[in-house]
């Protein structure tokens, strides 16, 4: 019975992850085109788009300086299914996938409990916020999976000793794979060691062989980690370069009379203290999870929070066991759910669903030990009572999901297909087929970065793209690709061209004397691209 | 003898804390505080309210129709003390200070078991919540609503032993709806509440509690009766339950469902389900960590600068109380879930969550929970650790909340009026003296309407006679934003014309008059130096 639902949850978790996966979402965002190319660059020259050399610290896409993890995943698929949406997104996927397995048996070694397990590989299974991100390529959800493989390695390594090897061998995957991994894998690693230290002091001799395997692994990403590169992302970013802050700490400062203790109460590294704090809780407001999800439409469908609300409760009635029943499992969730999020609280834009995702499954486990509680301890008393409850509870996660589903499936390609920047694909194929005819063919850039669209659906060979492509780069450090070929991104300065143009712009942009011949609207009907030309 | 010299301490230091300064700090009156002073000054003169209402039910103002209570409350302190902010405040100050003792009964009567320990740093918690301090020392509705509330219950537990006080509960109870628009709500789910919990012990006191709940629905009745008209008025313009873009956006999915013939589609986005999630959403905002104890919510008026609704110093405790309490759950205390969960439930069904004032019934239980917390910890250091250890720990746990309070304090009295001073609608005192001095010398006088309601400041501080300002306001509809008696005017500024104007009295923002104009009598300035008006004479 147990190995029936087993299958069942892990088929289910699989249809769920990989139904429609190169549909929807509707479209390529750039980050994901800008992977996918760079892997089948990788995969056909072992070279990346900037012609270096099988990248290992990171690679400069668009100058954000993506870190290599995910790119090298993707290149297997590449071969097998060649460059595609689904080849893609599918390293994702499968990570999603695996998380629901390894969940299983993470619960499996902390509650040594199959029930307990069932229930929270389940809940991973149907969770709003664990698919949204296993169905498009986001770089968090496999540092997410190799997160949570680390820690269950490092757990089962109290019986099989070895293990503690591949579990910090996993943690530096994540730290190679996501920005925010690199703060929390070494925290997690720290901390873990403080949690298991009675345990690891009788285990040596695999401690000794797995640091020097980490500073091994480690290497390459050191050059980096100290270069400027490196912190420009973080500074973009950053709460701590608020100007308004330190002017707030001086003028109340001032209005004290510039005493010296009011030079300690109103200090800005106290401020930046509070503004770290309110941050790092906004990933835990209630709205955030349960109502309205993350603000960024590619990040949730915004119908509903992360969770399904009737987990609710059991979120509420699994953190009170888990307080009141202190187990090793209560430390190390805990420890899990505080960490996470410091990397995201440095951050302007909190809360944010994407540079937290390695919480996953933390909060799934906790619902299902609220569940797990609920129904076995109503068990002993009494039956009817029980059999209603079970009742409400699969009447409302049914209504519940099919909601999810719904919205998912029917009303979010339409309703944001924008934001995933539809219609690139096929603005490029319709250019693509009658490229040969003109001698000039102009593209806006006013929707960002046209040029990994090109690049990525047609396939550019890498050779020919070093060649082509005409690039500068910003004082940020973003690469600015101006042209590629005879394809030109900058229409204002290409306006006086001769010859048979071919222009592909947004609407009410096309200039004097040419001719539409095709309009390109997104799946909300809003015309994105309109193409046109002059002969 | 030692124990009632503890209480009257801590009821002394709530005193201080909310009558010291009473009417300078906050700054000034808003505009709420103001229009409740001239409605008692008025019904104090004249029978009447601004409006001509003969002893109304409900206090019309801005159309908001406030509740009554608190304008009756302050007819006496204006009868003895005039007019002023001070008169105004001080049935809010002297309410939150006996809420504070009140609660300390209360609190003995729901925790029966615990030590005098326990009550008292409940009480000095409650006494020192900047919370309840900032709303004791406003003339805001909703903290005297809290003190009936409080009282009613307490009454309640009382009343559980000795019959007769159960009537007089149920009396406070319908007075906390008379005082503000949340109870409508809270209270009688809290009855309900309070009868199911407390159904065995009521069994004995049949009798009182019926005529208790009779006498409760007689009282009220006259405000549920009027429900359909006034307060669903003021609950539509504050409500969530609006129309707004999310309606829209649904209403074009449904539609799309129907050209794909999904039936479901019109469950899924019903309407319904929107406002129940925007009302979930309101309700769990309550609960956001930086509204509790970092930054408070959002209208400067509601808490001091820098500071949320409680200390952080509260956070820690708060917690461990919180899982204490659940951990000794029995069915006597378990009113205090109800209280606690039921607290932010009218606040979440109005838009601009989380709200302070709207969920202030969640007072005084953190102080609870954070009690609870800190006795948890005492008996935590006594049975586990040695007496070094447990008084370094407890001094440095009592300095920490000192130097917090401390914060506090000098964030409420120093910063925060100059910081927040145009939150309180600083600046019209002076600009009534200002125009006083010169009004004689011009035909007209021309206000802005920028920082909304400005005559009712000119009715308070002049003040000006009720029974004739009844007069001119009983005679017509008045639009907001376009209002006159006498000599002036309210109405924003049209620069371009109105400076072509002779014999006039300008008054506009810094927005509207230029700098440089010729001409300017006085700026008049917020408590942190930035211009509020320009008096300019033509």
């Amino acid at each position: 019975m147990k190995r029936i639902l087993f299958i069942l949850i892990m088929v289910l978790a699989f249809g769920l992850r990989i139904f429609k996966l190169g549909q929807n979402p509707p479209s390529l965002y750039w980050d994901e085109a800008s992977l996918g190319y760079n892997a089948y660059s990788i995969a056909t020259s072992l070279h990346d788009e900037h012609g270096e050399f099988l990248p290992l610290a990171r690679f400069i896409a668009f100058g954000d300086y993506k870190p290599p993890g995910y790119v090298y995943a993707i290149v297997p698929w590449i071969y097998l299914f060649g460059l595609n949406e689904f080849s893609v997104r599918l390293p994702s996927m499968i990570a999603g996938f695996l998380m629901v397995v390894i969940t299983y048996f993470l619960t499996l070694k902390l509650f040594q409990k199959v029930k307990m397990a069932l229930l929270s590989s389940f809940i991973l299974a149907i969770s709003p916020w664990a698919l949204q991100f296993s169905r498009a390529a986001f770089e968090a959800n496999l540092a997410a999976f190799f997160n949570l493989t680390a820690v269950y390695f490092f757990v089962s390594s109290q019986k099989k000793k070895w293990l503690i090897l591949p579990s910090v061998i996993f943690f530096i995957f994540s730290f190679y794979t996501f920005n925010a991994n690199r703060i929390i894998a070494p925290l997690f690693v720290i901390g873990l060691l403080f949690l298991y230290f009675k345990y690891l002091s009788k285990n040596i001799k695999w401690l000794l062989i797995t640091l020097i395997a980490g500073i091994i692994l480690l290497f390459p990403s050191i050059s980096y980690l100290s270069n400027r590169e490196s912190k420009l992302r973080f500074q973009e970013v950053s709460i701590f370069n608020n100007l308004e802050t330190i002017k707030l700490a001086n003028t109340r400062i001032e209005s004290d009379n510039n005493s010296t203790f009011a030079k300690i109460l109103h200090n800005r590294r106290f401020m930046y203290a509070f503004d770290f704090l309110q941050h790092y809780t906004d990933n835990f407001t209630g709205r955030f999870l349960f109502t309205s999800g993350d603000k960024n439409p590619r990040l949730s469908i915004q119908d509903m929070g992360e969770f399904y609300i009737w987990e609710l409760p059991f979120l509420l009635i699994g953190l009170y066991f888990l307080i009141v029943k202190r187990t090793k499992a209560t430390y190390v969730l805990f420890f899990w759910m505080l960490i996470t999020p410091i990397p995201a609280a440095t951050a302007r834009e909190t809360p944010h669903a994407l540079r937290i995702l390695s919480i996953l499954p933390t909060f799934q486990i906790i619902i299902a030990y609220g569940l797990y509680h609920l129904v076995f301890s109503l068990k002993r008393g009494v039956v009817g009572a029980l059999y209603f409850l079970l009742f409400v509870i699969c009447f409302l996660l049914t209504a519940n999901i099919y909601y999810y589903l719904h919205i998912y499936y029917i009303h979010y390609p339409r309703s944001w297909s924008g934001e995933w920047q539809y219609g690139y694909k096929e603005m490029v194929q319709a250019i693509s087929q009658n490229q040969s005819r003109y001698d000039h063919i102009l593209v806006s850039d006013a929707l960002g970065r046209p040029y990994i669209y090109f690049a990525f659906y047609q396939g550019y060979p890498y050779e020919k793209f070093i060649q082509d492509k005409v690039a500068s780069r910003d004082w940020f450090g973003f690469w600015d690709v101006t042209a590629l070929g005879k394809i030109k991104f900058k229409i204002d300065e290409q306006v006086k061209l001769d010859g048979r143009i071919l222009i592909a712009t947004t609407p009410n942009n096309i200039p004097n004397g040419y001719i539409p011949i095709q309009t390109i609207p997104n799946l909300s009907g809003d015309v994105v691209f309109v193409i046109a030309e002059k002969i | 003898m030692k124990n009632k010299f503890i209480v009257i301490l801590i009821f002394f230091l709530a005193f201080i804390l909310r009558f010291w300064l009473l009417g300078s700090n906050p700054p000034s009156l808003d505009w709420d505080e103001a229009s409740l002073g001239y409605n008692a000054y008025s019904i104090l003169k004249t029978g009447r309210d601004e409006y001509g209402n003969f002893f109304p039910l409900s206090i019309k103002s801005f159309n908001d129709y406030k509740p009554p209570l608190y304008t009756y409350l302050s007819i006496l302190p204006i009868a003895i003390f005039g007019l002023n902010e001070f008169s105004t405040r001080m049935v809010s100050a002297i309410l939150g200070t006996f809420s504070v003792l009140i609660g300390f009964f209360l609190i003995k009567k729901i925790f029966r078991d615990k030590s005098n320990l326990f009550y008292y740093l409940f009480m000095f918690f409650f006494a020192i919540s900047p919370w309840h301090i900032q709303f004791s020392r406003t003339a805001f509705e909703s903290n005297i609503s809290l003190f009936f509330i409080l009282t009613g219950l307490w009454l309640f537990f009382k009343g559980l032993d000795t019959g007769y006080y159960l009537l007089l509960s149920f009396i406070f109870f319908a007075f906390s709806i008379y005082a503000y628009h949340s109870p409508r709500l809270v209270v009688p789910l809290l009855i309900i509440g309070m009868f199911c919990i407390y159904f065995p012990e009521i069994r004995q006191k049949k009798v009182w509690f019926l005529t208790g709940v009779i006498t409760f629905l007689v009282l009220v009745l006259p405000i549920y009766s009027q429900l359909h008209g006034q307060t669903v008025a003021r609950l539509g313009s504050v409500s969530v339950v609006n129309p707004d873009e999310k309606l829209g956006a649904s209403i074009r999915d449904i539609e799309y469902d129907q050209s794909r013939e999904d039936v479901l589609g019109k469950l899924v986005h019903n309407r319904r389900i929107i406002y129940a999630k925007e009302i979930l959403g309101g309700y769990l905002d309550h609960f956001n960590f930086d509204f509790l104890f970092l930054t408070g919510d959002s209208p400067g008026r509601h808490h001091a600068s820098g500071m949320g609704m409680l200390y952080l110093w509260d956070s820690l405790f708060i917690i461990i109380g919180i899982i204490l309490y659940l951990n000794q759950l029995n069915r006597f205390q378990s009113i205090v879930i109800w209280w606690f969960l039921l607290a932010p439930a009218a606040s979440s069904l109005a838009s601009g969550t989380p709200h302070a004032v709207r969920a202030l019934l969640m007072l005084p239980l953190f102080q609870v929970f954070a009690a609870l917390g800190i006795l948890g910890i005492f008996h935590y250091l006594t049975h586990r650790m040695n007496r070094k250890v447990k008084f370094s720990v407890l001094i440095i746990i009592f300095s920490l909340l000192m130097f917090n309070f401390y914060y506090y304090l000098h964030m409420y009295w120093w910063h925060t009026p100059k910081e927040f001073s145009q939150w309180w609608q600083y600046g019209y005192k002076e600009l009534v003296t200002e125009v006083s001095k010169v009004e004689s010398s011009y035909d007209k006088i021309v206000i802005t309407y920028r920082y909304d309601q400005p005559y009712i400041y000119f009715l308070f501080y002049k003040p000006i006679d009720p029974l004739w300002y009844q007069e001119i306001s009983e005679k017509g509809p008045i639009v907001r934003a376009n209002r006159s008696f006498g000599k002036f005017e309210f109405r924003n500024l049209d620069w371009g014309k109105d400076s072509q104007l002779s014999n006039v009295l300008l008054v506009g923002t810094p927005d509207e008059i230029p700098q440089e104009t010729s001409g300017i009598i006085k700026n008049i300035y917020f408590l942190d130096g930035k211009v509020a008006f320009r008096l300019v004479g033509r």
